[in-house]
Parts: C-alpha cells; structure tokens; sequence
C-alpha cells in the first residue's frame, strides 16, 4: 500500500473500533484491518453496552447507533432443582432522558459493529475488510507493523494497536501475551430468537424501547461454573449460557445441550413460548484476570480488549472494558503520533491511565474472585439449594407457628453447614468480594 | 444426558445441534483452516473436544478410529485449541470466509 499510515488496528470489534475513531477524530491516518466481509460479522456478546463508556467516544451515540433496547430492569435468579428465587431491581434512572442516553442498551454486535467502524470512517479512518492479521513485523525489537494474507500483504506502520480479541494469535506469537489455560476462558453459546414485539414487551413487562435483563444461578448450569442470561431486544431475545472451557470438557456437557437444557427450565421457558432461533453463535470471553494481564504496551505496539483481558466476567463487562480501553489507547496514540515517539516509555502513559481507571482497579479488586470459585465450586451448587430451603420453609403456611419455623430453619441450614464451615464461607466471599 | 440431570421440564420443541448450525450464514472457503497436528487417535487428549467444541466439529470415526474434522461447522470460537493446543492446529478462515453472524 502506498499510503503511509500513522497506526495500524488490528481488528474492528469493540475495542478497535473505539481506537480508530478516537485515532481518526485526532487526525490521525489509520488503517483498521478486519477478517470479517464486514465489521461485526465474526463478533459476538450477550450483549449490553453501556453508555458511560460510549459516550466518551462517540458523543451522543444514542441518536444514531443500532440499539435495541434500553434496560431498566435487572434481576437476578438463583435456581434449585424445584426453586426459583428471584431478586430484581428497576429504577426510572436507567431510562433515557430527552437530552441523555440510558443507563445501558441491549445491541446485537453485527449492525452494531457496523455503524461503529462507519464513525470510524466518517473521521477518516481506512478499513481493510476480509483480511487476516497473520503476524507483526519486528525489526530491531520494535513493532513496524503486519503482515496478512493478501497477496503482498505486508503493512507497515510505527504503531500497532491489538484489537483481535480474545484469540490473540498474533500477540501470542510474538510473546505478547499468552493462549490462556481452558479454566481461564468461558465459553458462551447463545440464540437470538424471534417474538412478535408486542409479545416481547407483554412477557417482560417493558414498555416500547425498553428491556430487562435475567441472569440465573443456580441448578440452571448443571453445577457449571457460570450462568444463563436472557436479554430482551426490540424483535428478539437473546438467550444463552456460559461457563470454562474445562467445566464443559471435564463435565462431559455439550454446550450446546446445556443451551436447551437453560431454554427449556421453567425459568427461562415461559419467555420463550412460540419463539422461532434466528441464529445460534458460540464464543470465548478471557477471564484470567488481573494475574494473568498481558504486556499491555511494546515498542510500537499497544493491547486493547479481549486481547489483553480486559474482561469483568462477574458484571458482564468486556465490550465495557473494551471501549474505555481501545480510546485511552487511542489516545495515548495520538500524542505519540504528535511527537514522533512510539517508545514504550512513551506509550507507557498507556498503563498508567489504565491503573487509574476503573478497569484495571475492578480487575485487580476482582483478582481473587475467579481463583475463589474455582477451587470452591460447592458454593455456588450448595448455597442456591441452603437459598431455596430458607425461602421454602419461611414461606409455606402450614400451621407452623412463624418463631418456630425460624428456629427449624436456622437448625436445617445449620445441618447442611456447620456454624464454622458457614461463618468461613461467609468470611472468604467477604473478602474476595468485598475487595 | 445423565440420570441426575433429568429434569421435570419437558422438551417439546429441542432445537438440535444440526439445526442450530443451519440458521448460520457461512460463506466456507474451499480449504479446512484445521489441522489435526498430534495423533489422530490419542482419544485421552481429544475426546474433551467432542463435548466442548460448540458446533460438533470433532468426531470419532467409527470405522478407523482416528479424529474426522468437520470444518465446515466452525463457529470460530478457538475453543479446540485453547483444550489441545498440542494436536489441534486452529487458525483463522482466510479473510472474508467462514461465519458471517447476521446478529451476533
């Protein structure tokens, strides 16, 4: 390519596409390299973004970008084999004011990928579809820039930005970064389903332009390691399931069983009556966390997104993380651009903005989460059922006067846990998530 | 499934996994973009892939026993090679090919 390009961006998913626009907003010349046809075609979430996160880049997205709905509505399920439990919380401040975004949307990542590499591009930015990243070009220890798989395809640049996700191929090559262990990766497959949109709104109990979400805990994984979410959009819902890799291979639990398992529990099978699947999709999310980060900043070479981990798979927030990540890299860029310095000394600013934002304090206050539940797994199989026996017992009028229904429960939890064994676990979850 | 999954929903409408992989949109390119790089046969280390792979790409051949690979499912999640990096060599479709996710 004759061009000279400023920067490079490996990838048009969340976090490179909220690098090129910050990148092409500042003027500066760049070139964004996707796999895909088009943008979004390879990329997959549950998904809700959230708009103090977008907002910063694309000012007043909310009038252009594909959304679907806002969510005003949030709750969480705890399941046991008979039991539901339910907790949920809705608040007029997530909805859309006149002049101000909601709180958070439901978007499906194809339309949505697509409208946000065209801001990219209205600011400038150059996209060169259906091409694969094959690897960086280094030369004297310094990042250059790529090669791909066209013909002649070597690209050169003095800054490249990592956007691939979370199969990093091209960093791992290079030691940026390595492939994660199958216990540091969820695996999530999901369906979009079709309702009438009247449907939609009488079942879930939103009016137009507005949604809820479901998470549910509980029996709903077959004692897996994750959980099941169901999001409302404007003519669909998306419903799936995730948890490790190592659960479903261990667990021998076909993903995609445990899919129709999720769609057909009583928890989530009355949303779905008379749906029709319009797409099923299956995808990774990192969770090794804070412990496990990546090089985030080379000579000539930055990491943004699911690439370099930035994932809080406990609050569903990796395009979070992606956008705030991919435009403080975008920024930092551009005042390297500025002065000529693509050093890692230089782009190290990087770092330092990301240790001061939210992300790498949420992802270090949540280092010890993941670790916590992988080895204590029980808890989240035996405090449903301890949830559902309490609930049960308390709520069933049987002509148990109320004072001794209380005692029988206290002595039935304590049958399931010694005071000791209970007061350790309530202490231990204190301390990783109160971190 | 095992006896303790059982449960007391009824299936009615189960959506396998062949008609999942149908509402896909793929646009395949002519050559595989996996390669089985360890022992075809070596069912210690492959048979997770049966269970975890989320578009059955990996089975067993009854006849010879060896691992088929049908990469004409993919849904390009990398799951095979984060479970065997060792035998399975995954890589991206060539660029354009592969899924292309209408809603995503």
């Amino acid at each position: 390519m004759s061009v000279n390009f400023d920067v490079i961006i490996i990838g048009a998913g969340a976090a490179g596409n909220a690098a090129a626009v910050t990148l092409a907003k500042g003027g500066a010349k760049v070139l964004q390299v996707e796999r895909g046809k088009a943008p979004g075609e390879k990329n997959l979430m549950g998904g809700i973004i959230y708009s103090s996160s977008l907002e910063p880049v694309v000012p007043e997205f909310w009038k252009t970008a594909p959304l679907e709905r806002s969510i005003s509505e949030q709750n969480y399920w705890v399941t046991d084999r008979d039991s539901i439990t339910k907790l949920g919380y809705s608040d007029d401040v997530f909805k859309a004011k006149t002049e101000a975004p909601a709180h958070a949307y439901t978007v499906l990542r194809s339309e949505f990928d697509k409208w946000m590499s065209n801001e990219a591009k209205k600011h400038g930015a150059m996209l060169l579809p259906g091409t694969v990243v094959l690897d960086l070009i280094v030369e004297d220890g310094k990042v250059v820039g790529v090669s791909t798989d066209r013909p002649n395809g070597d690209i050169r640049a003095p800054l490249v930005i990592s956007g691939e996700g979370v199969n990093a191929f091209v960093s791992w090559k290079r030691n940026f970064g390595t492939r994660p262990k199958p216990s540091e990766v969820a695996l999530v497959v999901k369906e979009v389903i079709e309702l009438p949109k009247e449907v939609i709104e009488d079942r879930f109990r939103v009016s137009e332009n507005e949604g809820a979400s479901y998470e549910v805990f509980g029996d709903i994984t077959k004692g897996c390691l994750g959980y099941a979410f169901l999001y409302t959009n404007k003519t669909t819902v998306s419903v799936g399931v995730g948890s490790l890799v190592s659960d479903f291979a261990e667990k021998e639990i076909a993903s995609y069983e445990l899919l129709e398992y999720v769609k057909n529990h009583k928890a989530i099978r009355p949303f779905l009556k008379g749906g029709k699947t319009v797409e099923y999709a299956g995808h990774l999310i990192p969770e090794g966390g804070y412990k496990k980060l990546p090089t985030l900043v080379a000579d000539g070479f930055l990491m943004t997104g699911d690439a370099a981990l930035m994932v809080n798979a406990v609050h569903r927030e990796g395009s979070n993380f992606a956008f705030v990540s991919g435009r403080i890299a975008g920024e930092v860029a551009l005042k390297a651009i500025e002065k000529g310095d693509f050093s890692s000394d230089c782009l190290n600013e990087y770092r330092e903005k990301l240790e001061k934002s939210f992300i790498l304090k949420d992802l270090k206050s949540y280092e010890d989460v993941f670790p916590f539940f992988r080895k204590r797994r029980d808890i989240l199989n035996e405090y449903p059922q301890l949830i559902s026996y309490a609930a049960k017992s308390l709520l069933t009028v049987d002509g148990t006067p109320k004072g001794e229904k209380k005692k029988n429960i206290l002595k039935g939890v304590l049958k399931m846990k010694s005071p000791a064994k209970l007061a350790k676990d309530l202490y231990n979850l204190f301390k990783v998530l109160g971190k | 499934m095992t006896e303790e999954n059982k449960t007391n929903n009824s299936v009615t409408e189960t959506v396998s996994i062949e008609d999942k992989l149908f509402t896909i949109n793929y646009d395949h390119f002519h050559e595989t973009h996996i390669t089985c790089i360890g022992d075809p046969k070596d069912w210690e280390v492959l048979d997770p892939l049966q269970w975890a792979c989320p578009a059955r790409v990996y089975t067993k051949n009854q006849d010879t026993g060896n691992l088929d690979i049908d990469f004409e499912n993919c849904i390009e999640c990398g799951t095979c090679q984060i479970l065997c990096p060792d035998h399975i060599l995954w890589v991206y479709p060539k660029g354009g090919h592969g899924i292309r996710n209408r809603c995503g």
